[in-house]
């Protein structure tokens, strides 16, 4: 057995005590720098990633315009786009805005409120899907009926939470469409309504529906073959 | 006909054809319109002169949304995006849906005819929709998106914290979609894009960079609105 040397000196021997350390103000001292640090990163983050996004611009649209194709504008081809502008007396349908205008060689013969496609999906829940919008473009009247009656389709039923009934005749209705419609094919009807207050609002489901007199202006006035533009 | 007679007609035909093929000169505004006239659905015009984002039908304008301003917007440095004018792009994809959905009742109760009169039985109803979009962009085939909005940070992500994000999908390694090349028709109320919302379908032609109309039955003008039309 060894016995310990006098001349190598154990490290508790040498090393001196360190100096009481405040545990407590070193950490304050770090939670008060922390903030600040933070920040600095969050600023570093900040500038590199700034750096490095592609930024979006914007100028006005002449600032991007290089060059004007085309020839001058050809007089034939003017003369050609006049003669397609329609002539005589037409209808004209603003289904946002709820307007019905009628029309007579560009000059107004009668503006009203009317009532177009909500533009809504009526989702059958795990089942069918309806769209209800008004058709846009171009149409013709072509057909015109007094007294119309309605056979409610299945949305109708669904819409009002109820299952469309078995019988037909349930589904009859000879009040909702008014006194007369106008028919713009597809199913699509220039009707009355009940719910006259609404008048002015997408609120249809792709017909269009007038106030009564208005209606009754545009049966008496509007011929089969009028061209109806609906946007 | 004779054999030199009939060498000349070909000779204007295949003269004529190649012509076109090569397309030796592009489409002016008006005969690009007048194609589009010539067909009963509707077009949209914006116009190079005055500012306005016209609704038109064989030549016709039926109805037209005051532009403050068109700007063009795009993504990373450089020069913008040249803009040849004019141009025929067509709709590709449709505004957000969103707005337009409404679900019916979760369960639907056997049809009374009865119930139809009871005012006080309360029926179970769809859902209210959102309203309509105040600002919207559509996708064209021209690569060009196109957006009507009130203003270009509706459409555009123009801030710098939306660069900082983008910054940092990229330090992450995600992918960065770009945003395509945009024409920003910015208008003067909320309104004005809810009213039009509707008529970019799949398919909508719009015709950039095209002339006033030859004809208008445009209502009339609004507060704000353009009133310098024939």
């Amino acid at each position: 057995m060894t016995e310990p040397r006098d001349d190598i000196a154990t490290p508790e021997a040498e090393t001196p005590l360190p100096p009481a350390v405040d545990d407590g103000g070193r950490r304050r001292r770090l939670l008060r720098a922390l903030p600040a640090t933070a920040a600095l990163a969050a600023l570093f983050g900040v500038a590199v990633a700034a750096a490095i996004g592609d930024p979006v611009r914007h100028v006005p649209w002449s600032a991007a315009v290089v060059a004007e194709a085309g020839p001058g504008s050809d007089p034939k081809a003017i003369r050609r786009l006049e003669r397609l502008v329609p002539e005589g007396r037409i209808v004209v349908i603003d289904s946002a805005r709820g307007r019905l205008r009628v029309l007579r060689d560009g000059v107004e013969e009668r503006a009203a409120a009317c009532s177009a496609g909500s533009g809504t999906i009526l989702i059958e829940p795990g089942n069918r899907v309806w769209v209800f919008d008004t058709p846009l473009g171009e149409r013709r009247v072509i057909e015109k009926r007094r007294d119309p009656v309605w056979t409610k389709p299945d949305w109708a039923f669904v819409e009002e939470g109820t299952l469309p009934p078995k019988r037909w005749s349930e589904r009859r209705d000879d009040v909702s469409l008014g006194d007369y419609a106008l028919s713009l094919g597809d199913g699509y009807l220039i009707h009355g309504t009940l719910f006259q207050t609404l008048l002015g609002q997408p609120v249809t489901h792709g017909c269009i529906r007038l106030g009564d007199e208005d209606l009754e202006y545009v049966w008496r006035t509007v011929g089969v073959g009028t061209r109806v533009y609906l946007y | 006909m004779s054999g030199a007679r009939s060498a000349w007609v070909l000779a204007s035909i295949c003269t004529s054809l190649v012509a076109v093929s090569a397309g030796a000169e592009p489409a002016d505004a008006v005969s690009l319109e007048l194609d589009l006239a010539r067909k009963p659905a509707l077009y949209l015009v914006i116009e190079g002169d005055s500012p306005a984002l016209s609704v038109r039908v064989r030549g016709l304008e039926l109805d037209a949304v005051p532009v403050r301003g068109l700007r063009v917007a795009w993504q990373g440095g450089g020069a913008p995006p040249a803009l040849a004018l004019p141009q025929l792009w067509r709709v590709t994809e449709a505004p957000e849906a969103e707005w337009r959905r409404v679900v019916a009742p979760p369960e639907l109760i056997p049809y009374e005819a009865s119930l139809e009169e009871e005012t006080l039985t309360p029926l179970p109803s769809p859902t209210p929709p959102p309203p309509r979009p105040h600002s919207f962009a559509v996708a064209t085939d021209s690569g060009w998106r196109l957006a009507v909005a009130p203003s270009v940070a509706e459409v555009a992500p123009v801030g710098l914290w939306r660069r900082v994000a983008r910054g940092w999908q990229r330090l992450l390694g995600e992918p960065d979609p770009a945003m395509p090349p945009t024409l920003v028709a910015v208008v003067a109320a909320e309104d004005d894009a809810r009213r039009v919302v509707h008529l970019f379908k799949p398919g909508t032609a719009v015709l950039v960079g095209g002339r006033a109309p030859v004809a208008s039955i445009r209502p009339a003008a609004e507060e704000g609105a353009v009133t310098s039309r024939p």
